[in-house]
């Protein structure tokens, strides 16, 4: 029987160590002006590898080790040098060039300016800046939450890091809405770097809190979207206040492009200001939304806003690639990515033994579409339905078929309420769904058996065909 | 234990060593010395005598240990090899053997010495630290996770307690239920007065301290236990009347030691109110007064746990409390308060940042107004607390962002306790300054909304003036850095030397940053440690299985606490274990039989006997019942709780949990683990049967 994942197409990433003798034929070297940055697009199936020959660079906001390699595989990202610096690329791009102009200066400030409220909370015994960055999709907003993060942690901060975009997870799978706190090393080749591993990580591993929101946009389960902000804002609260080593770094929320669009009178980032007290709102790449939300927390109101510009390389992403960029993530989870390569296990579930629930209440008339457009005007309405119990638990059938399954910590007996609203241990794959033994193939991250805690299913993260051969 | 030593296989030096260990009972440096040359005469003895010195600091009294373990470092550090070999093999059962059943004081001196082992040796030229970082690390993880779970024990416990109590009193009383206009707290303001008036400043004059340690360290052996003793009576049921403060232990103890044991029981006492409060937030999340009590509260013990409180300060807090214990059970006991009048609708854009997050699940809907609410005046607490820690000074003395700790051992032992004394006492001046009165303290309280009515209002106290800027930030951040859009847009490149030339010192293999200082140098040091642990972690794990943890839950992840300066040890290994393990009580706990033969014939590390096999039907393979592995070591899970109890409420699913992370994968490889089991016949083969 084969290992599953080993053998899989793209899988294996090229873990040799870059050439040390002669260059190889693509290897070319890079010289950049202070202040200006190298922009590349690798490709999915070939890695790029990125080497700081001199000088100083960073990678949004995490600094280079000189003469590491670094790879990245189907990205997109920016190296960008204070003081100059000397690169040597090797492998394929799909795209690179050096741009002189960035952003980098307001970031850098902005920094600063957080770095203040920071101290004067430290002094105050308060709680630090609770940013949140808001913006169209593509527009730079968590490359700029990962540029606040690196520069905290070089000025020996801890700071809470929220994802509230469902489109992609953070230290964890998509569909998801997550908190970590960082304190060390942010991850330089890959996003956020990695959730907790039983084996060492040379980057030190981020603890996340997750919850399940198994749809792609906050808008098409609103109401799920809300009481898990609340839930998170909540969390992340009691943390800023009970660990001192974090009070005062304050918190960085990411947010979807989708709630900016206006739907809605941008309900769902009042919302969100409102959960997480935010204190300060940036706005990138919209003057629209700037100005609309000029008026809704005009001078004087406790949050204060703050128009950035948004950086000329962050580049449109298609759906095909964020699909692809979805799936690597899922394997990820499973099967480690690089140098770690994790080792899932595969087990067989009696339909008997598994409560699994759907994510979203029983179905209505757009239950049958899930996804397909988003109902945002009519679906933040108040409603007095509640969600359904017993009878949202599905008995499980092939739709689950190379779905994910959400672990959550909650009981099978718990109310529907509170099995939707709980925090996820973690999640397994349907590799198979045997109807006729009433039995399930799934593979679990992690080699015991999958506890007997209820199991949430949803629409998104969408099937991933191939996990397991 | 296991420690079954017959008197025939010591030898002499070692049976005379156990001797003097029973006369050690101070940190006399005398005898430490001692018995520091007979050791080092006796190398070739050095087994026994490390042995002998293990069982000693496992046996011995608790407030002998200390001592006991003072002669080990006398030895690991004036001595060495081979005594650092021997005795690092068990440092961490010896460690925490002592370090569980210690007063707080005494684990705040064995911290320090523990930190002291993470060091080269003073003045030495060895550059590698007392003991090698495989076996401090440990150590270290379970000391970061030993503060947050004796803290969540304890609220855990009181948690317990209080839903006891609650299900005897009704809750959420019925709507019909006329609103309480006025919530009368149960004690007036006359008698917090004649309260503090029981209770003047000079209760706690600061006599005769002695200045011989050994002195005063005896004595503070001799002290109750502060948890046990000096806690406040405040978690008997109150009598209307109000009860004054009561020490169930000396009540007239003058020195710094009570001053601590009373901070200590104030802490207690504010994280018990803290979750009696969090209770009540949940079932009414929208009393904003009550949400109000909470936020004020964890305040309130911020500035405690900040230590600068004179006794004044720390009296008010406890006539504070009192009060907000009686008025929560009153509150408790009746239907939450309704809502005032309504209070005009604010435009939301105006009404977020006032209201405080439902403490629950926002399913229900938000009820139609929201009450006019007080404002949440921590300001006004915190500058009344501020004069008290902070004196007004031209140049203020900033407090360090660490709370005091004492300094290690090394220092002369007058200027130890020197600042010892310093460190709860706060600031000259504050004593003979101007001290908020303490009625003011508790006015302002009260005009905030946490006492409901009751005194005269208060005129809302100043607002404390915006601290400057930290001192040890570097220089002030440039004034016109605003958070504006015309601000933001100025260039300011010498700002960035903060995250470069300010930190010379670069990691080679990640590309983080040190300064070119000595805590610079200290925080690389133990950043390039962790390199080394992990990179001979890769190496030695390249054929180990390795999968992806479960995530905590939110309980668990707001008691998380990160590792710092990256120094210590994988922060995910540990929560691996923890989430592993944290559900199971010790009887429900079992581990896989190992398979190399011999690991599966040893016994349980604690009692010696061995362990119960059994076919687990859902792993699928045989498993030890009852049982845990720590490190490398298995045990009865029963025992291991048995030994580490006071770790929490399951001992083994939290301390266990977290050292789990030393277990060594099985030797198995890939193929059986992601089939998924092996076979009972597989195992038996494996095992020899
Ligand atoms: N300065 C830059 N140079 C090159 N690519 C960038 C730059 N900034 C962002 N990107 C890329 O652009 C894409 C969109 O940026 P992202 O921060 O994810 O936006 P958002 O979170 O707003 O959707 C990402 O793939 C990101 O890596
Ligand atoms: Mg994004
Ligand atoms: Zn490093
Ligand atoms: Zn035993």
């Amino acid at each position: 029987m084969s290992i599953p994942g080993l053998t899989l197409p793209g899988l294996t990433l090229s873990n040799a160590p870059p050439p040390t003798s002669a260059p190889s034929p693509t290897s070319r070297t890079h010289t950049l002006p202070p202040r200006t940055e190298y922009r590349f697009e690798s490709p999915p199936h070939s890695p790029l590898t990125i080497k700081l020959l001199s000088g100083t660079a960073e990678l949004f906001g995490t600094e280079l080790a000189p003469q590491v390699p670094y790879n990245f595989q189907h990205a997109k990202g920016a190296v960008y040098t204070w003081h100059g610096c000397v690169l040597e690329i090797t492998g394929a791009a799909d795209g690179e060039y050096v741009a002189e102009e960035t952003p980098m200066g307001q970031y850098a400030n902005l920094h600063f300016a957080l770095e203040g409220m920071r101290n004067a909370a430290e002094m105050g015994g308060g709680i630090g800046p609770r940013v949140c960055v808001v913006g169209p999709a593509g527009s730079g907003k968590t490359s700029l939450v990962r540029i606040l993060t690196g520069y905290a942690v070089k000025a020996r901060r801890q700071t809470v890091v929220v994802n509230l975009d469902p489109g992609m997870g953070m230290l964890s799978v998509p569909g998801t809405l997550s908190a970590a706190t960082f304190a060390s090393l942010v991850d330089v080749e890959e996003g956020w770097g990695s959730s907790p591993i039983s084996g060492p990580s040379v980057v030190p591993v981020k603890m996340p809190l997750v919850y399940h929101l198994g749809s792609a946009v906050p808008e098409e389960n609103a109401r799920l979207f809300k009481g898990l902000v609340t839930r998170l804002a909540l969390a992340v609260t009691s943390r800023l206040d009970e660990d001192g080593d974090v009070r005062a770094g304050g918190c960085v929320v990411d947010t979807s492009g989708s709630v900016a669009s206006g739907k809605g009178g941008y309900e769902l980032i009042q919302y969100i200001v409102s959960e997480f007290s935010v204190t300060t709102l940036i706005v990138l790449g919209s003057e629209r939304l700037y100005s609309s939300l000029k008026q809704l927390y005009p001078p004087g109101s406790p949050t204060s806003i703050l128009k950035l510009d948004k950086s000329g390389g962050c580049v449109d992403r298609d759906e095909s690639w964020m699909r692809a960029a979805r799936q690597a993530q899922i394997r990820e989870y499973f099967f480690g990515r690089g140098a770690v390569t994790l080792s899932p296990y595969t087990q067989m579930l009696d339909f008997a033994s598994t409560s699994i629930f759907r994510v979203s209440g029983p179905a209505t008339s757009s239950a049958f579409d899930p996804g397909a457009s988003s109902t945002a005007d009519d679906d933040d309405e108040y409603e007095p339905e509640v969600y359904g119990s017993a009878q949202d638990k599905i008995t499980p059938s092939l739709a689950l078929q190379n779905s994910l399954l959400a672990v959550t910590h909650a009981d099978p007996s718990e109310s529907a309420d509170e099995i939707r609203m709980a925090s996820v241990m973690g999640y397994v794959y349907v590799a198979d769904v045997d109807e006729g033994k009433k039995k399930l193939r799934v593979l679990s991250p992690v080699s015991a058996r999958v506890p007997a805690k209820a199991l949430l299913w949803g629409g998104f993260p969408e099937d991933v065909v191939d996990l397991v051969g | 234990m296991s420690d079954l030593q017959h008197a025939d296989d010591v030898p002499e030096v070692a049976l005379a060593f156990r001797e003097a260990l029973e006369d050690l009972k101070s940190r006399s440096q005398y005898e430490i010395d001692n018995l520091t040359v007979i050791a080092k005469e006796s190398t070739e003895h050095a087994q026994a005598i490390s042995q002998e010195l293990e069982n000693h600091i496992r046996n011995t009294r608790p407030e002998f240990k200390l001592p006991a373990l003072y002669l080990l470092d006398s030895l690991v550090k004036h001595v060495g090899t081979p005594y650092t070999v021997y005795l690092s093999r068990n440092l961490f059962d010896m460690f925490f053997a002592a370090f569980t059943v210690v007063d707080p004081h005494t684990r705040k001196y064995m911290e320090e010495l523990f930190k002291s082992w993470k060091q080269p040796v003073p003045e030495s030229r060895d550059p590698r630290p007392v003991f090698p970082v495989d076996v401090t690390r440990p150590i270290d993880a379970a000391l970061i996770k030993f503060r947050s779970v004796a803290l969540k024990a304890k609220q855990e416990q009181e948690q317990a307690r209080l839903q006891l109590e609650r299900g005897r009193i009704p809750s959420r009383g019925p709507q019909s239920v006329p609103p309480r206009e006025n919530p009368t707290p149960p004690m007036a303001g006359h008698s917090f007065q004649s309260q503090w008036k029981d209770h003047p400043s000079e209760a706690h004059p600061r006599t005769s301290t002695p200045n011989n340690l050994n002195q005063h360290l005896g004595s503070l052996s001799a002290l109750p236990s502060p948890v046990r003793q000096g806690t406040l009576t405040l978690n008997q049921p109150y009598s209307r009347g109000g009860t004054p403060v009561q020490y169930a232990g000396r009540p007239e103890q003058t020195d710094d030691f009570s001053h601590q044991r009373r901070v200590d029981g104030l802490k207690t006492e504010i994280v018990r109110l803290i979750e009696a409060t969090k209770i009540y937030t949940q079932q009414n999340p929208h009393d904003q007064n009550k949400l109000a009590l909470l936020k004020n509260l964890i305040d309130l013990k911020r500035a405690v746990e900040h230590g600068n409180l004179t006794p004044q300060a720390i009296e008010g807090a406890e006539g504070v409390l009192r009060s907000l214990a009686n008025g929560l059970q009153a509150v408790n006991t009746h239907p939450p308060p309704q809502a005032p009048p309504p209070a005009p609708v604010m435009p939301p854009a105006l009404q977020y940042n006032h209201s405080p997050m439902p403490a629950m699940p926002a399913f229900q809907p938000a009820p139609a107004a929201q009450p006019n609410l007080p404002p949440i005046n921590v300001a006004q607490i915190m500058s009344l607390l501020a004069p008290i820690a902070q004196p007004p000074q031209p140049a203020p003395v900033l407090p360090s962002r660490a709370p005091p700790v004492p300094p290690p051992p090394a220092l002369p032992p007058a200027s130890l306790m020197e600042q010892l004394r310093a460190a709860p006492m706060s600031m000259p001046g504050s004593v003979s300054g101007t001290p908020a009165p303490p009625s003011s303290l508790l006015d302002a309280l009260r005009s905030a909304g946490l006492l409901g009515a009751g005194g005269p209002p208060m005129p809302a106290a100043p607002v404390r003036p915006a601290p400057p800027p930290m001192m040890d930030k570097g220089p002030p951040l440039p004034a016109d850095l605003r958070l504006d859009t015309a601000s933001m847009k100025i260039p300011r490149l010498q700002l960035i030397a903060r995250l470069y030339g300010d930190k010379p010192d670069q990691c080679r293999q990640c590309g983080m940053r040190f300064e070119a200082t000595p805590e610079g140098k200290r925080l690389k040091g133990a950043h390039l440690d962790r390199h080394f642990y992990v990179n001979t972690r890769v190496a030695d794990n390249a054929k180990n299985v390795i999968n992806r943890s479960w995530y905590i839950d939110e309980r668990e992840w707001i008691h998380y606490r990160e590792e710092k300066d990256a120094g210590s040890c994988d922060a995910g290994d540990i929560a691996a274990g923890m989430a592993g393990t944290r559900l199971k009580g010790p009887k429900e706990q079992y581990v896989p039989v190992p398979t190399d033969v011999r690991q599966a014939n040893q016994p349980c590390s604690i009692c010696q006997e061995k362990f119960e096999v059994e076919w687990h039907k859902e792993e699928e393979q045989p498993v030890w019942k009852d049982a845990v592995k720590v490190g490398n070591k298995y045990y009865h899970a029963s025992c291991y709780t048995e030994v580490s109890k006071g770790h929490g409420q399951n001992g083994s699913g939290t301390l266990g949990g977290l050292l789990a992370q030393r277990k060594v994968p099985s030797a198995r490889s890939t193929p059986d683990r992601v089939l998924g089991k092996r076979t009972h016949e597989e195992y038996k083969m494996d095992a020899g049967m």
